[in-house]
């Protein structure tokens, strides 16, 4: 059910880079580093704010993202495409951070108010970003990663360095919280206070 | 009565998070990423100057051995980023500094012409302008090792 993060082949993480471009940025070159960042910077910000909803972070996180990028791309192999190695690193940096927040605010934090949502055409109305942003944000990094980067629980349990049943819960839960969102009350809260 | 419960393509399709709004990265991202690169490889550069630069003082020490105290070299051999690297060496070893007037005039002095090495660095400047900067800064070193030393005695007294 994994779906694409835009539905096109060839964009995003999936954009193909030259091999004299790759060559020129394992020299160390800035310009094949420019080049790289207008193919990638774009998807790597969106994908960080998204999962992280704020865009002062994620622009912080892009800027991280690319200087590792840049001081390790000589021990890049290509094994994998350059894409999804770069994805990795940023994925990583996100989870990184996300381990870093407090769990009080994962649980609470970024409540966004919803858009007026028209009871007669709920699913006109309704916004998908603000919906999401109504999740914790690790509940947003397991669903997005999930459902539109294709990421497999066993994956996203070496990520987050947990087990695979803790990202299927937190996926679980994080559709039902959706669910509940979309479908008539926004008040019910899957994800209780922890003391 | 029990809420319906949706199915995952149902959420999609109700949601459409296949088109969830993509947002464009602020222009000026790139310049300071670009700006942040250049920070970290001069400051590394300068760091590996000062590592090197004391490595081969040592080095230099230890070949030449007290041959080299009865030799006078000329001003353009002597390595001063090396000597200076040496000589803070020597200030960190003595006691912290007590406050005196002469010994704050000398940190601000240097203090100062650090910053115009950092500048020089910056800007890339080669040997003709750093090599003056890092005599000054062994010179007054020295002045300051000398002070510090003099003050550390009448202290004992």
């Amino acid at each position: 059910m994994a779906m694409n993060q835009t539905g096109e082949p060839g964009a995003g993480f999936a954009q193909r880079v030259d091999a004299a471009t790759l060559a020129r940025a394992q020299r160390g070159d800035m310009q094949a580093f420019a080049n790289l960042y207008t193919l990638f910077g774009r998807p790597c910000f969106n994908l960080a704010l998204r999962i992280l909803g704020n865009r002062a972070q994620a622009e912080d996180l892009v800027q991280e993202v690319f200087l590792k990028m840049i001081g390790t791309i000589r021990g890049y192999r290509g094994d994998a495409p350059f894409g999804s190695w770069l994805k990795r690193l940023t994925v990583n940096a996100i989870i990184d951070q996300l381990r870093g927040q407090r769990h009080d605010a994962d649980i609470d934090s970024e409540v966004v108010e919803l858009p007026a949502v028209d009871s007669g055409n709920t699913a006109a109305a309704v916004d998908a970003w603000s919906l999401l942003q109504r999740l914790p944000p690790r509940a947003r990094a397991v669903l997005l990663l999930h459902e539109f980067e294709g990421y497999t629980h066993a994956e996203l349990a070496t990520v987050f360095g947990q087990s695979e049943s803790y990202s299927k819960s937190i996926l679980a839960r994080a559709l039902k919280r959706l669910s509940d969102l979309v479908v008539t009350n926004p008040e019910t809260d899957p994800w209780p206070s922890r003391n | 009565m029990a809420k319906p419960e949706l199915t995952y393509s149902e959420l999609a399709q109700h949601l459409r998070l296949d088109q969830l709004p993509s947002a464009e990265p602020p222009p000026e991202l790139w310049p300071r990423i670009a700006a942040a690169r250049q920070q970290l490889v001069r400051r590394r550069r300068l760091r590996y100057g000062i590592g090197a630069a004391g490595a081969a003082f040592a080095l230099a020490v230890l070949l030449a051995g007290p041959a080299s105290q009865s030799r006078p070299q000329p001003a353009s051999a002597v390595d001063w980023q090396a000597r200076a690297q040496a000589l803070e060496l020597q200030l960190h070893a003595l006691a912290p500094a007590t406050g005196a007037a002469d010994v704050s005039a000398m940190q601000a002095e240097i203090a100062s012409l650090d910053r115009t090495l950092q500048t020089a660095y910056d800007e890339g400047s080669d040997e003709d302008r750093l090599l003056p900067l890092w005599k000054k800064r062994s010179e007054l070193l020295d002045a300051l090792l000398d002070a510090r030393r003099r003050h550390l005695q009448i202290s004992r007294i």
